[in-house]
């Protein structure tokens, strides 16, 4: 009877608990062009971007965004450790989530 | 011959055969069994009926043959909305009119169209869709404003909770598509600071391009 009793306080603390122990991060970061031909750099906006975790079967996409003329690109929801963005399918990009709610990543630059 | 043209023809043809083929069911069963006595009665598009003989086995199946008409309505009505595809070369010339060559310079390449694929009046937004239903599941949209939020969803998902009208191609959303502010794009972007993320694909997944 008691042991069930501290199963159940266990469960509630767990449950008040698990949000703050496994937090989600929302993920943003920015395609931007250096245009050649002016010498100026700005935001791209088309650009593919796809959200890779390797899991124990290999590499699996688990997002894609389009930017748009901010060059912005979103991934929602998030868990910590490793991950590759790929930009149009022709360049991969490491990074690392954090725990943080919110994180900024670095923008990643095109030269064309 | 033009597609609509196409769809045309087989539209009257189905209609041909919806109203001539239940003929041979009822003609079979009046000279076969002359003396059964076949009768229907039912509730039709709020008409009440009641038939006999031969002409009740025909009633019984153009009723039937509604159901399967009904779905190759559906798909003559898409040949005759059919997706265009336009395929041509751009090139890029310097301020001398001399060829620009740079095929990474046309990555970047923006095209729009007019009248837009998207109307928004006030609250209210139409959207022309490329493809057929078969993509619905695989075809995002995304709903967003700049700097408040954005909504992500498949056609599959907006079409779940919508009026389907098959024969015009028209998905008419029951609900609104609510675009809620996001605290992360009301913060800054500080991610802007001179340093830049580094490429590698030593280690990662298989590039598509």
């Amino acid at each position: 009877m008691m042991l069930q009793k501290h199963i159940k306080l266990i469960f509630v603390v767990l449950f008040i608990l698990a949000p703050i122990i496994v937090s989600a991060t929302n993920l943003r970061g920015r395609i931007e062009g250096f245009n050649q031909y002016y010498k100026s750099t700005y935001p791209l906006a088309g650009v593919t971007v796809d959200l890779y975790f390797q899991g124990p079967g290999g590499w699996q996409q688990i997002g894609r965004y389009i930017t748009g003329s901010d060059g912005m690109y979103y991934f929602q929801n998030l868990y910590q450790g490793y991950y590759s963005l790929q930009i149009n399918g022709r360049q991969n990009y490491p990074i690392t989530v954090l725990n943080v709610p919110y994180q900024d990543l670095p923008p990643i630059m095109i030269t064309y | 011959m033009d597609k609509q043209i196409i769809a045309v023809v087989f539209s009257f043809a189905l209609y041909v055969f919806y109203v001539l083929l239940p003929m041979i069911p009822s003609i079979v069963i009046y000279k076969l069994f002359p003396d059964t006595k076949v009768s229907a009665t039912g509730f039709m598009a709020n008409l009440n009926f009641k038939t006999t003989g031969a002409f009740a086995a025909y009633v019984v199946t153009v009723f039937l043959g509604f159901f399967l008409v009904k779905n190759t309505h559906q798909l003559i009505a898409q040949i005759s909305n059919p997706v265009w595809t336009l395929k041509t070369k751009v090139e890029l010339l310097n301020l001398d009119g001399t060829q620009f060559q740079n095929n990474k310079f046309l990555e970047t390449l923006v095209v729009t169209i007019d009248p837009k694929l998207q109307r928004v009046n006030g609250d209210s937004v139409i959207l022309s869709l490329p493809g057929s239903k078969k993509n619905w599941e695989t075809t995002q949209l995304r709903f967003e404003i700049p700097r408040f939020g954005y909504k992500l969803m498949d056609i599959g998902e907006i079409s779940e909770n919508s009026d389907i009208d098959a024969y015009e191609l028209i998905i008419k959303a029951k609900e609104a598509i609510q675009i809620r502010a996001d605290e992360q794009l009301l913060r800054k972007y500080s991610g802007g600071s001179g340093e830049v993320l580094t490429p590698d694909n030593s280690n990662g997944p298989k590039l598509i391009n």
